[in-house]
């Protein structure tokens, strides 16, 4: 279990993996070394990458609340530099990518991959270098915001290293060009164990597998095949496979026939956006990545606004409440809880919202109501 | 992928330029599902390779009132078939069919989007007028339309209102 690595590897030391065997994500011994060591008082390490444009704003506003709150985390702040690592290929620094190797876990503002080329984006540099294997995204309808939808409660989880993205096209002729999806067992299995897992720990009653295998039947078809096959093992939780097609249409008629989600990489593109929009949009979206070894990089998919960057206009809710993800991937629930109330008090409230909610308050006069709301 | 989706890109912007009049845009399918779901009202004409329009179309119909209204057609250089525009749910539904809740509309609307093809307008819009009168109405509605009637109510009230 992700949880019972971090702190086994925390510590016992780096030679836990050679006590406890490999820190696959579904080993139960793991679980209860966790237990026994969870009432540690340490601070606990996370990376916080501020982000460009509104972010180094909202990370600002996260310390705030997590301080208020009295969360034990220490913040080790890394930011995109404005070279070209060679270690890396990226602007992200090998110190930070390192970073979050070591601390486990991250969260992560709106970045803005500069122009050019001769690097790679920041966001394939995270994922690959992190192996981040699955992007969760929880949507749920925020009261007090009112969108055409209220009744949304849902997460989904998307496959985040293969399928439709694995960056392999060519030009057969000129005007003919071929892109190649690639769908293995291996990462289908370690998607659909996550997301099975996710439910049962989460307390989720349905997992929907979202395919397209009547046409696609041997990509996606193995992708069924491995949900089928984990589904087994998770009996009390039920279990359906849904074609995409009906899916984008049962969300927009009525999203609450769906609970957890679970896709490969294009669908879930497309899927998690659709379920944003939902609920209000990317700004109040939180979202969190799983990589092997136990590591989350939670992270606000917002853009950096760069016309409201430093104005105190900046809306902290996305990086929030995936601060919060954080929290919870952590097992710290009560603090979770406590932050996650306190968001949705302040919107619910009305009173201090920030411009795209509809309010006139500022970022700081925002958290400042979050912090009361605790 | 850049390749592929952007040589379709590519085919549409030498397209846009011979119709200047016609305002031309683009937009990431990520980004344009989430838009139809909070603001649709924005887009009119959508064009989209394969797979991308198969899950456009159903959000669309989704939000339009769901399959059973939608109408569409598949045009080929010789021939066109016209028929239901997004797939999804009121398809191979054998239980529908025998209890006759299947909503007729989006056949009929689809058949008078044929009619248009075959450039009989005049047609085309009594036939689309007494649909649209019927589903306004809201006395005549199958079952996914929130309603109770049967398939054949419905076609007897369209029929009933075309003039």
């Amino acid at each position: 279990m992700t949880m019972a690595a971090f702190f086994a590897r925390r510590l016992i030391g780096n030679r836990s993996s050679q006590i406890l065997g490999t820190s696959s994500s579904t080993s139960g011994a793991f679980i209860s070394i966790a237990r026994a060591f969870s009432s540690s008082t340490t601070p606990i390490k996370a990376t916080l990458f501020p982000g460009d444009g509104i972010g180094p704003e909202i990370a600002e506003s996260v310390k705030q609340v997590f301080t208020a709150a009295d969360v034990a985390i220490e913040w080790d702040e890394h930011y995109v530099s404005t070279e070209v690592d060679p270690r890396t290929n990226s602007f992200l620094t090998w110190e930070s990518l390192q970073s979050v190797l070591d601390n486990k876990v991250g969260l992560k503002g709106p970045m803005a991959t500069p122009i050019g080329k001769g690097h790679r984006s920041l966001n394939l540099t995270l994922r690959k270098e992190l192996n981040l294997y699955a992007n969760v995204r929880p949507c749920y309808s925020l009261p007090g915001y009112k969108t055409r939808y209220d009744d949304v409660d849902l997460i989904t989880i998307r496959e985040n290293t293969e399928g439709e993205y694995s960056g392999l096209e060519h030009q057969v002729v000129k005007g003919v060009v071929e892109s190649i999806k690639i769908i293995t067992r291996k990462a289908s299995m370690r998607v659909a164990e996550y997301a099975f897992l996710y439910a049962k720990t989460h307390g989720r009653k349905k997992v929907s597998a979202i395919h397209k295998a009547n046409i696609m039947q041997k990509t996606d078809g193995l992708f069924l095949q491995c949900c089928d096959e984990v589904a087994k093992k998770y009996p009390e939780i039920y279990y359906e496979k849904v074609v995409i097609d009906n899916c984008c249409m049962m969300l927009v008629k009525n999203p609450a026939l769906f609970d957890v989600l679970v896709m490969p990489n294009l669908y879930g593109d497309i899927i998690s956006d659709l379920c944003a929009g939902l609920v209000g949009g990317l700004g109040l979206t939180p979202s969190c990545n799983i990589g092997e070894d136990g590591i989350a990089l939670a992270e606000a998919v917002h853009g950096s606004a760069p016309d409201i960057a430093g104005k105190n206009l900046a809306n902290p809710t996305a990086l929030l409440l995936s601060g919060v993800m954080m929290l919870r991937h952590l097992k710290l629930n009560k603090q979770a809880e406590q932050i996650h109330s306190a968001i949705i008090n302040t919107i619910a409230e009305g009173k201090y919202r920030t411009a795209d909610l509809g309010g006139t308050s500022t970022t700081t006069d925002f958290t400042k109501a979050i912090c009361d709301h605790l | 992928m850049k390749l592929a989706d952007g040589l379709f890109l590519e085919s549409c912007r030498e397209v846009a330029k011979k119709y200047p009049s016609i305002t031309y845009n683009e937009i990431i399918v990520d980004n344009c599902c989430m838009q139809l779901v909070a603001k649709p009202e924005q887009f009119d004409v959508m064009v989209t390779p394969n797979l991308y329009g198969n899950l456009v179309a159903n959000t669309a119909a989704g939000i339009a009132g769901g399959t059973g209204v939608m109408p569409g057609g598949n045009v080929g250089a010789d021939h066109a078939v016209f028929e239901q525009g997004a797939s999804a749910g009121n398809v191979g539904k054998d239980k529908i069919v025998l209890e006759n809740k299947a909503n007729p509309v989006a056949l009929l609307l689809s058949s008078a989007m044929m009619l248009r093809h075959l450039q009989f307008p005049s047609f085309a819009d009594r036939l689309e007028t007494a649909v649209k009168k019927v589903i306004a109405e809201g006395k005549c509605r199958t079952k996914d339309l929130g309603g109770t009637s049967t398939t054949q109510q419905v076609v007897d009230a369209v029929i009933a209102k075309l003039d």
